[in-house]
């Protein structure tokens, strides 16, 4: 079997761009992907990240885009509508800070929010003025 | 060094804390220093890499992408605080403590590789590089034209390590990894965790072991290289480590055990398959009953090694059952399945109504070997570690008072050291880029500007 036919790869074959499949949105997949090349739409079903046959052209609006491509030269495929933006953990959530200004044993650490004013650079006034 | 006559006279112990005495460190050379590496990592795996030749005095310049840095500094157990700023163009925003321990001594530049101008800036730096460390997905930095095969060209001497989960080729390869689905494919959740008699479950390794172990491999490999090049070859080298391999490295005779009966190794605890009594006890009774801390109340768990036939005897007597020491003589009658999860309970018996301290107290009192299960706390107030300084509060430049590990190891003339903990995102943005790249202020206000770096 040839490679791409092993991977997550669809290889288009009207226009040959590569369209890799990244395994977070594809791995279990079955349903119509957009070549992010000629914009052809092609049903396609991966399982366990092997593909269950060749892709079948087809119409109608595509599930999901790939993950990435590259032209038959070996361009990358960045345009948004083409690709599909990377996977994202929420970048609404970065946690909970518990705000501190001290360490356990009670010497000054920057564990609290700043301000633009409180810096200088990129290091903390409190340090950068030794107080 | 050379050996005088005062050191000559001292007994090993004192020679050891003069030679390696930590108060000295700062003080002497670095052992690689002149050695400039690159690093495009992201998570552990890759930084730790990096991580281990800064604090061997490599001169180590993280790239990140502008203002959020990677991933890793948004990642953070729980409500631990965080360190401020994130970056100067954040401020209000902090680096995760999950970012502590694999970035220590690095210098901090920012760029977007989606930018055309960015790519030529890693050009540049990539001739003036000894070592390049990357863990992007495989080959992609081939596909941005700043691969090993690209940065070959402009300086043949470069080593180039590339860290990943599956390798470079292959039908994996596509698949992105972390710690934990290398020990999953590698094959060691398999045999960590509980016997079926305890609900058989797997269990995962908390510290993230295989990023730590695989950036290590890694260092040593570039520090071959290193070799290689100036002393051999005067070539550079294209390095590729998988995570996975990494993993089932440690298998060892679970491997060889399969080969050779086709025996699959299965889940054994807090027992061990190979010695009996060779494992962790858990006791009745709480160190901290009285804390208000409840992560201190817990109860408390004791190592005990006794599988030498006298120390069991020792054991069975020290917890009044003789009786076990007539039934299970030799190594041979207790090193059974059967046999473990009958001496075991009894064991444990005797440690319900104790605290850890307790059992190993009373265990030390009739000869055997044990060593109370301790926490963090527990580590991080120990006195040896820190006179020998793989503990140390550090008076970090950019975020004050904060405690972290030093080197686990001991070089007596040329010590690893932890100058800085890590910076804020770009922190060293000037600093590289008019170095190395020749850059003027108002060309790197610049690039700020358009949001390159």
């Amino acid at each position: 079997m040839p490679f791409k036919d092993a991977s997550l790869i669809l290889q288009c074959p009207k226009c040959d761009t590569i369209n890799y499949l990244d395994p977070f949105t594809f791995w279990n997949f079955k349903g119509k992907i957009k070549c992010a090349g000629c914009d052809t739409v092609y049903e396609y079903a991966l399982k366990n990240g092997h593909r269950q046959g060749a892709p079948k052209e087809t119409k109608g609006p595509h599930d999901k885009l790939p993950g990435f491509a590259q032209s038959k030269d070996w361009k990358p495929i960045t345009t948004a509508g083409k690709v599909a933006a990377a996977p994202q953990a929420r970048e609404d959530f970065q946690g909970k800070p518990i705000p501190i200004s001290k360490s356990i044993r009670g010497k000054l650490v920057s564990g609290k929010p700043l301000s633009a004013a409180e810096l200088v650079g990129s290091v903390p006034k409190i340090f950068y003025n030794g107080v | 060094m050379a050996i005088d006559k005062s050191l000559k006279d001292m007994t090993f112990e004192d020679y050891c804390r003069t030679v390696f005495n930590t108060t000295k460190r700062y003080d002497k050379p670095e052992v690689l220093k002149g050695i400039r590496c690159v690093s495009t990592t992201q998570y552990i795996l890759g930084p730790s890499c990096a991580a281990y030749l800064a604090e061997l005095g490599a001169e180590t310049i993280k790239v990140e992408l502008p203002k959020r840095g990677e991933p890793m500094r948004h990642t953070t157990p729980f409500n631990e605080p965080f360190l401020y700023p994130l970056s100067r163009w954040m401020p209000d925003k902090g680096t995760g403590l999950g970012f502590f321990g694999a970035n220590p001594n690095e210098y901090f530049l920012s760029l977007d590789f989606h930018k055309p101008e960015a790519i030529q800036i890693m050009k540049r730096l990539a001739a003036k590089t000894d070592v390049f460390a990357e863990n992007y997905r495989a080959g992609t930095f081939d596909r941005w034209g700043i691969g090993y095969r690209q940065h070959a060209q402009v300086n043949p001497r470069v080593i180039y390590q590339w860290m990943g989960g599956f390798g470079g080729w292959g039908p994996g390869r596509n698949r992105a990894s972390y710690d934990i689905l290398g020990q999953a494919q590698g094959g060691c959740f398999s045999i960590t965790g509980w016997h079926k008699e305890y609900g058989g479950m797997p269990s995962k390794q908390t510290i993230w072991i295989m990023d730590y172990w695989g950036g290590a491999i890694s260092a040593f490999n570039i520090l071959a290289c290193l070799y290689w090049r100036d002393n051999v070859s005067g070539k550079g080298n294209f390095l590729e480590y998988s995570q996975v391999h990494g993993a089932q490295r440690h298998l060892t005779d679970f491997i060889s055990l399969y080969g050779k009966t086709g025996i699959v190794p299965q889940r054994f605890g807090n027992f061990e398959p190979l010695l009996c009594v060779h494992g962790i006890l858990k006791c009745g009774k709480s160190s901290y009953p009285n804390s208000k801390n409840p992560q201190e109340q817990e109860v408390g768990f004791c190592l005990v090694s006794a599988y030498k036939d006298d120390d069991f005897q020792k054991l069975c007597k020290m917890i009044n059952r003789p009786d076990l020491a007539k039934k299970y003589p030799t190594h041979a009658d207790r090193v059974g399945a059967d046999a473990q999860m009958a001496i075991y309970p009894e064991l444990e018996k005797f440690a319900a109504d104790k605290t850890k301290e307790e059992v190993d107290k009373a265990c030390k009192a009739n000869g055997i070997l044990s060593q109370p299960v301790w926490n963090s706390k527990e580590v991080a107030a120990n006195e040896h570690w820190h006179m020998r300084g793989t503990l140390q509060w550090l008076d970090d430049p950019t975020f004050g008072d904060v405690l972290t590990q030093g080197p686990a190891y001991q070089l007596s003339d040329t010590p690893a050291r932890v100058r800085w903990a890590f910076k804020p995102v770009g922190a060293d943005n000037e600093y590289i880029l008019s170095k190395l790249c020749g850059y003027s202020g108002s060309h790197i206000a610049e690039l700020e500007q358009k949001e390159i770096i």
